[in-house]
């Protein structure tokens, strides 16, 4: 079930779903986040990415949510352990990879539509959840202080978006 | 987003964000604030709520919920946040599985913090 030193095995993820689910009132939406995956699985060499490993977390936990909670959109955001590379954006020659992969986990075939264009511009999105209220949801990556990889040109489109 | 604006301190200060662009995004922020319920985050694990001030946008009323993490590295109740939002209202709780009570007896334990009532 998990301890207080190490991050959750799936049994424990499973067993807060289940409280979340139990909790009562209707679940609009689930927003996670992100660092769905492990601390340290993610590399600091950029010439020896565990990304293969990390897409079946990612794959997993997703899974998971989706299954106690069918139909219901997620909206999910990456976090600096998501990433090919601690807290890097991906370099240009992978962002078509890294951003496709991501959609293709958390996107394809859900009721989440209308995202696919600006989520591979640089992992930014637009959910309208009901009538007033809507999620937009932002790559905090292109904007932290530990990112050597600068993805300027996603980072200004993501800002001219938020502000169109 | 995962990681918001602000600092934190593990050894030293840390800037999360670099200053150029906590500049652009915290104008940004500022001039449609009034369209904007929170500002939803995580990265630091425990749950927190900030309502940053800022000098260079003095009248920047926001704020950011920092959603507990479900993993307990670090000593931490795994958590999460229930929010419910409607035209006029936000109301926001956080539930914290006590994990003690069931690694060592099996009993399905959660807390509930209700954010208004509680702080």
């Amino acid at each position: 079930m998990g301890n207080y030193l190490a991050d959750p095995p799936i049994k424990l993820l499973d067993y807060v779903l289940s409280d979340i689910s139990g909790y009562g009132g209707q679940i609009d939406a689930i927003s996670i986040a992100g660092d769905f995956v492990v601390h340290g699985l993610c590399n600091s060499d950029p010439n020896h990415a565990n990304w293969p490993k990390m897409k079946d977390v990612l794959l997993a936990i997703t899974a998971s949510v989706r299954k106690q909670f069918p139909g219901v959109p997620i909206i999910p955001t990456m976090g600096n352990n998501d990433m090919l590379n601690h807290y890097k954006s991906p370099s240009e020659d992978q962002k078509a990879m890294f951003y496709g992969d991501l959609y293709d986990i958390w996107f394809a075939n859900t009721s989440v539509s209308g995202v696919r264009d600006t989520f591979m511009q640089g992992g930014f999105y637009r959910v309208d959840l009901a009538e007033g209220v809507s999620v937009l949801s932002l790559n905090s990556i292109l904007l932290n202080s530990k990112n050597s990889e600068k993805e300027t040109a996603s980072e200004l489109l993501q800002r001219k978006w938020l502000e169109d | 987003m995962h990681i918001p604006p602000g600092q934190w301190w593990l050894k030293d200060q840390t800037d999360y964000w670099t200053d150029d662009i906590l500049d652009a995004y915290l104008a940004l922020f500022a001039k449609y604030q009034s369209r904007i319920i929170m500002l939803l985050s995580a990265h630091a694990h425990p749950g927190e709520v900030r309502a940053p001030v800022s000098v260079k946008q003095p009248n920047l009323d926001l704020v950011i919920m920092m959603t507990p993490s479900i993993s307990p590295l670090g000593l931490l109740q795994p958590g999460y946040t229930i929010i419910d939002v409607t035209p006029s209202t936000t109301k926001a709780v956080w539930r914290f599985l006590q994990l003690q009570n069931y690694i060592l007896y099996r009993w399905p334990s959660f807390q509930t913090v209700d954010l208004e009532k509680d702080y």
